[in-house]
């Protein structure tokens, strides 16, 4: 089999990156869309780690794809995603990311559950549970419509985190336009 | 009272012995068992652990177990845990759960037995 080149390689990385952002900013414009009617439930505190994890794994393909651009090369020693949000003004003095705050609920869901008399479930954090695979696959392909899995609850505080990762995942897209990257 | 009470207490001080046996979040402070004489037939169990991971929210959750083989009842177990940093932040914010707590007419402190909760918590807040 003869392996495309290089430069086919990359754009078309770089081109799957660009429709990996455009939906992730479809599912936070729904997820706000949801958050502004109110729909998004009484327990704001917690989160769907399974969206979350979808739109991080946009975020950092889309990294990627701008280090490979700007490089000529995708670094494989260092988290593309890590290092942006370490050296990027969203990081604020003293201020924990994102992914600490995704982390501490996380351990924070982990411990309640410890403390169950039984094996049952909290009724109140079941969907979140169950949610908590983090999605490792890109189930999409263009044109696809971008469904959550349920629609009105269940989806907390999937928009804090989102809204904080917002700009970057614009100015990644952004971007990736400017340079005429992905002709879509 | 209702007739909850009595039933409950001896299963209320076994959850929080085992409690003290789970080491993984630091010591347990302390264990409040709150509006125990609730008509639902619920357990309300409010407890501060050294260590609890904090969710960085500010404000406390009541999570609801459902009756159990492990835990029977008539309710459902509320369960709110929390950190000593937490359990401040959220006296500062005026956090309704912990003031549902405070104001309970009728609550026991299940660890350390005996304690007074207006003391603990006055100290817990230094």
């Amino acid at each position: 089999m003869t392996l495309p080149h290089k430069s086919l390689r990359t754009e078309a990385f770089i081109n799957q990156a660009k429709l990996d952002v455009d939906l992730a900013v479809a599912l936070y414009s729904l997820v706000k869309d949801k958050a502004d009617l109110g729909l998004l439930g009484s327990r704001p505190q917690l989160y769907c780690p399974a969206i979350y994890a979808y739109c991080q794994q946009a975020i950092e393909k889309a990294l990627k794809a701008w280090l490979c651009h700007s490089q000529g090369k995708i670094p494989m020693d260092h988290n593309p995603l890590k290092l942006v949000l370490e050296s990027s003004d969203m990081k604020k003095p003293g201020r924990p990311t994102h992914l600490d705050m995704i982390d501490r609920k996380r351990r924070y869901l982990d411990s309640i559950l410890d403390m169950a008399p039984g094996a049952g479930m909290p009724r109140n954090a079941t969907r979140e549970k169950r949610l908590s695979k983090p999605n490792t696959e890109y189930p999409y392909a263009e044109g696809d419509r971008v469904v959550l899995p349920s629609s009105g609850i269940g989806f907390p505080d999937v928009n804090a985190a989102l809204h904080e990762s917002w700009p970057l995942v614009e100015a990644i897209r952004k971007y990736i336009e400017a340079q005429n990257l992905s002709p879509r | 009272m209702s007739v909850y009470v009595d039933m409950y207490h001896d299963r209320v001080k076994d959850l929080v012995e085992k409690h003290l046996s789970i080491t993984r979040n630091g010591k347990l402070l302390l264990a409040v068992w709150y509006d125990r004489d609730n008509e639902k037939g619920d357990v309300n169990l409010f407890e501060v652990y050294e260590d609890f991971p904090d969710p960085g929210m500010g404000k406390l959750e009541t999570f609801m177990f459902p009756s159990s083989s492990a835990f029977p009842m008539k309710g459902d177990l509320r369960l709110t845990i929390t950190s000593p940093s937490e359990l401040r932040e959220a006296a500062e914010r005026g956090d309704t759960i912990l003031k549902s707590i405070q104001e309970s007419p009728d609550l026991e402190v299940i660890y350390p037995e005996g304690g007074d909760l207006t003391t603990i918590l006055r100290e817990m807040s230094r």
